[in-house]
C-alpha cells in the first residue's frame, strides 16, 4: 500500500518508490530506503504532513511524497 | 607527530558541529558567504600543540552528491582547499544515518577523525557506541564526546595532533565494484585534475551525480570518457544507457536505478556497521520530553497545544515591551542629554545647534528605547524556539496552511525573523527549497512583516493621534493573506513537497540562546545605527527648512484618494531608506487620528528598508526585487484607497 494509506501507530517496512523524481533522493539521505521498518507516528489534518519515526529521528514528509512510498505492514510488537 | 594546518569538520544536520567548533576554536570565528555562493561557513583557529589550525566548519548536510548548494560546497573545501584532516561529526543516536555520510568522506582519501557526539543522550536512549569497535571497522581514530558540556573535547584535541587516519572506504557488491574499476580504468586514461580520486569520481558517475553538475562542462578532458561510457558499457552494467547526463533526477526512474543501488548498498551497510558496534542496554524510562514530544505530535493536541504557546509567547513579548522601555528610555536619558549639552558646548547657538540637539539624541536614542527591547524579544523567543526543536514542529504544523501561499512549512523561520529584523529574515529564505517560494516570501516579508522597528515606531504613533490600531493590524493581516494567494497563484510551478527532520525536544540551553541572540542583535545595531542617525539629521533639516510644509500643496490629490495631507503621504515614501523613519516624520505632523491611521497603515505595507533592498538582490537579484518593489508601491496605494472608501 501507499504510506498515506497507513494508519498512525502502523510499524511499517518501506518496499519501493513511486516516481518521486528527486525527492527520492532526500528521503534516502534521511535513511528511508526498502528494507527500513518505519513508524507512523502521526497524519496532520485536512491533507497536511505525515509524521514518521525511522530509526531515532522523527521526520515529516508531505502527503504527495509519502503518496510515492509503498510500504507493507510489520507484525509484531515494538 | 604530524599537526595539520587545515580542518575540516564535517557532519549532517543538528549533530552538534557548530558547538565542537566553539569548542576548539573559542572566540574569534569568523562566518562568510563560500566564494560565489549563499552558503555561509565559518573559520576559525585552533591551537594545537602550540601551533595555530585553521578550522573550517562546513553547512550541515546529509550526503554528498551534488543536490544542494551545501553539499557543493562541502565537496569544493574538501576538494579546493588543502584540507589535510577530517573531523566527521557523527551522532550516536542516529548511527546509521550519520555513518552514510562517514562512508562517502572516507572515499575522499584525506586523514580522517570521527567524532560521536551525543554520547550522553544516546545512553539515556539505551544505546552504548563502542569507540573502539567503530574504530576497527572505519579504520579512522573515534572519540565519544558530549559537546555541549565539553566533554571530550580534550581527547578531539590530542588526537587532531597525530593528524587522524586515511580510513578503509566500503566495498560495494560484486557487481557494482567491477563497474566501479572499470570506470576508474577509463578515468585513468583521461588527463582528469579535478581532485575527485578516481574512485570517488567513478562513484559519482555511477550515481549520475557529478555529472550533472558541471563538473564535466569544467573538465573537457572527461568528455571522451562520457563518449566511451555511451558506447562501451554493456547492459549488465548498473548504469543507464539513455541517461549518462542530464537526468540525473529524470522522476522516471525507478528504484532500481544506479543511482539508488550505491544508496541503497551504503545505507545497508551503514546500518551493519551501526548494529555491529551499538550495545543496547536497558533504556531509561520514558522521560518527560518524550511524553510532551507525543502530545505536541499529535494532529489535534498538538496544533491546539502550540497555538497556546504561540499565545503565551505574544503575550510574554507584549509584557516584557511594556516594561522595557520605560526602563531602556529611563537608562538612556543621561546619554541623550549628554549628547544635548556636548552639541550646545561645541556648537554657536543657530537653526543647525537646535537641529542636532532634536535630531542626534533622537537618532541615538529611539533605537534603542523602541527597537532594542522589541528586537530582543523576538530574537530570544526565536533562539528559544530554535533550541528546544519547536520551531520545526511549528513548520510541520504550519505546512498546510503555508501551501495556500505557495510556500513550505519551514517558511515560518524566516517570517518569524522578520518580525525582529527583516534583513536576516530574507537571508534566511535560503532554508527554502525552491526559487518560487524564496520570491514569495522575500516578498511578503519585504512588503508585509512589520519589523521590530516599525511596529514600535508604529505603537508612538497610534498612541499619539489615537489612530486606530485594529485597523492597521487588520489591513497587515490582509495584505498577508492578498499577497500571499496572489503570488503563489501567479508564480509558476510546484510547490516543494515537505522532507524534514523534526529534532527531538529538549530543554534549551541558555548558552546557545545567548549566542544566537547576540548575533543577530549585533550585525543590526552594527549596519543600521550609524545609518539612522544620518537620516535623522536629514530628516529635521527638512523640517527646519519648511520643505515637508510646502508639500501641502499635494493636499487635494492626496486627501481626495487616499485620505492624508501631502506632507504625511511625502513621508510615507521615506520607507525607502528605512521604514521605521516615515513614523518619525509623521510624529512631527498635525494628524488626525483617521489621517494617522491610513498614513501608519500605508507605512506598515510599504517598501522593504536599504538593507533589505540589497539583500533581496543578492538572495533574488534584480529583477524578483523588482517585483517585490512593484509589490511594494502597490499595496500601500491600494490599500490606503479602500481604507479612504471604508474608515
Amino acid at each position: 500500500m501507499k504510506l498515506s494509506e497507513a494508519r498512525p501507530g502502523q510499524r511499517l517496512c518501506v518496499i519501493g518508490f513511486g516516481r518521486l523524481g528527486r525527492a527520492q533522493l532526500k528521503l534516502m539521505d534521511l535513511g528511508i530506503v526498502p528494507g527500513v521498518e518505519i513508524k507512523l507516528l502521526s497524519r496532520f489534518l485536512l491533507g497536511g504532513p505525515l509524521l514518521l519515526q525511522v530509526g531515532r529521528t522523527h521526520v515529516a514528509i508531505g502527503r504527495r511524497i509519502a503518496d510515492g512510498i509503498l510500504v507493507e505492514e510489520v507484525s509484531g510488537k515494538d | 607527530m604530524q599537526v595539520p594546518t587545515k580542518i575540516a569538520l564535517v557532519g549532517q544536520p543538528n549533530v552538534g558541529k557548530s558547538v565542537i567548533m566553539n569548542n576548539l576554536t573559542g572566540v574569534g570565528a569568523v562566518v562568510s558567504n563560500y566564494a560565489g555562493t549563499t552558503v555561509e561557513i565559518t573559520r576559525g583557529y585552533a591551537s594545537i600543540a602550540g601551533k595555530i589550525v585553521e578550522v573550517i566548519d562546513t553547512p550541515g548536510t546529509y550526503t554528498l552528491h551534488s543536490d544542494t548548494e551545501e553539499q557543493r560546497v562541502t565537496q569544493r573545501i574538501l576538494l579546493e582547499e588543502d584540507i589535510d584532516l577530517i573531523i566527521n561529526v557523527i551522532d550516536c543516536v542516529n548511527l546509521a544515518r550519520s555513518l552514510y555520510l562517514t562512508f562517502q568522506l572516507l572515499d575522499f582519501g584525506i586523514p580522517m577523525i570521527v567524532a560521536a557526539n551525543q554520547a550522553d543522550r544516546a545512553a539515556k536512549l539505551g544505546i552504548i557506541v563502542d569507540a573502539s569497535r567503530l574504530q576497527e571497522e572505519l579504520g579512522v581514530p573515534v572519540v565519544l564526546m558530549v559537546a555541549t558540556a565539553n566533554e571530550g573535547t580534550e581527547e578531539l584535541r590530542k588526537l587532531i595532533r597525530y593528524g587522524g587516519a586515511v580510513g578503509r572506504p566500503i566495498r560495494f557488491s560484486e557487481m557494482l565494484e567491477s563497474t566501479i574499476s572499470r570506470l576508474e580504468g577509463y578515468i585513468r586514461q583521461t588527463t582528469y585534475s579535478g581532485g575527485h580520486s578516481s574512485r570517488t569520481l567513478a562513484i559519482h558517475l555511477l550515481e549520475h551525480d557529478t555529472v550533472d553538475e558541471g563538473i564535466l562542462s569544467s573538465h573537457p578532458e572527461l568528455e571522451k570518457l562520457i563518449e566511451r561510457l555511451q558506447t562501451e558499457m554493456g547492459a549488465d552494467d548498473p548504469l543507464c544507457p539513455n541517461c549518462f547526463r542530464g537526468c540525473a533526477f529524470c522522476p522516471a526512474r525507478g528504484s532500481d536505478h544506479p543511482v539508488f543501488l550505491t544508496c541503497i548498498e551504503r545505507t545497508n551497510q551503514a546500518r551493519e556497521v551501526a548494529s555491529r558496534v551499538t550495545r543496547n542496554t536497558h533504556r531509561d524510562r520514558v522521560d518527560f520530553m518524550e511524553r510532551l514530544e507525543e502530545v505536541l505530535d499529535h494532529p489535534v493536541a498538538g496544533i491546539l497545544a502550540m497555538a497556546f504557546l504561540a499565545w503565551i509567547s505574544f503575550r510574554l513579548i507584549t509584557l516584557f515591551l511594556g516594561y522595557a522601555e520605560d526602563v531602556v528610555e529611563w537608562a538612556m536619558a543621561p546619554i541623550g542629554s549628554g549628547i544635548v549639552r556636548i552639541v550646545q558646548a561645541l556648537l554657536p547657538e543657530g537653526a543647525l545647534r537646535s537641529m542636532l540637539m532634536d535630531s542626534l539624541p533622537e537618532g541615538l536614542v529611539i533605537p534603542f528605547s523602541v527597537v532594542f527591547p522589541a528586537m530582543l524579544a523576538v530574537y530570544v523567543f526565536i533562539a528559544l524556539l530554535e533550541d528546544t526543536g519547536l520551531l520545526a514542529r511549528f513548520a510541520v504544523a504550519l505546512d498546510r496552511l503555508a501551501a495556500l501561499f505557495g510556500l513550505p512549512g519551514q517558511s515560518v523561520i524566516p517570517v518569524l525573523l522578520g518580525f525582529g529584523c527583516r534583513a536576516p529574515a530574507v537571508m534566511a529564505t535560503r532554508i527554502l527549497p525552491d526559487r518560487r517560494s524564496r520570491f514569495i516570501a522575500t516578498a511578503l516579508i519585504g512588503v508585509t512583516v512589520p519589523c521590530a522597528a516599525t511596529l514600535g515606531i508604529l505603537a508612538g504613533v497610534v498612541v499619539q493621534f489615537q489612530a486606530n490600531a485594529f485597523a492597521i493590524g487588520a489591513t497587515i493581516i490582509v495584505a498577508f493573506v492578498l499577497i500571499g494567494l496572489g503570488l503563489s497563484l501567479l508564480t509558476a510551478g510546484e510547490d516543494t513537497p515537505l522532507v524534514l527532520e523534526v529534532p527531538p525536544l529538549r530543554l534549551p540551553v541558555l548558552r546557545n540562546v545567548i549566542a544566537k541572540t547576540a548575533f543577530r542583535m549585533k550585525s543590526f545595531f552594527l549596519h543600521v545605527l550609524p545609518l539612522l542617525v544620518v537620516v535623522n539629521v536629514a530628516l529635521r533639516a527638512l523640517l527646519y527648512t519648511n520643505v515637508l510644509a510646502r508639500l501641502g500643496a499635494l493636499d487635494p490629490v492626496t486627501v481626495r484618494f487616499f485620505g492624508v495631507s501631502g506632507p504625511a503621504f511625502a513621508g510615507v515614501l521615506i520607507t525607502v531608506v528605512q521604514r521605521y523613519l516615515a513614523p518619525m516624520v509623521l510624529l512631527n505632523l498635525p494628524l488626525t487620528a483617521r489621517e494617522a491611521t491610513i498614513a501608519s497603515s500605508m507605512v506598515a505595507l510599504s517598501f522593504p528598508c536599504l538593507p533589505v533592498t540589497i539583500l533581496s538582490i543578492k538572495e533574488l537579484g534584480l529583477s524578483d526585487t523588482a517585483k517585490v518593489f512593484g509589490i511594494a508601491l502597490l499595496a500601500p496605494v491600494i490599500a490606503a484607497l479602500v481604507l479612504n472608501l471604508i474608515l
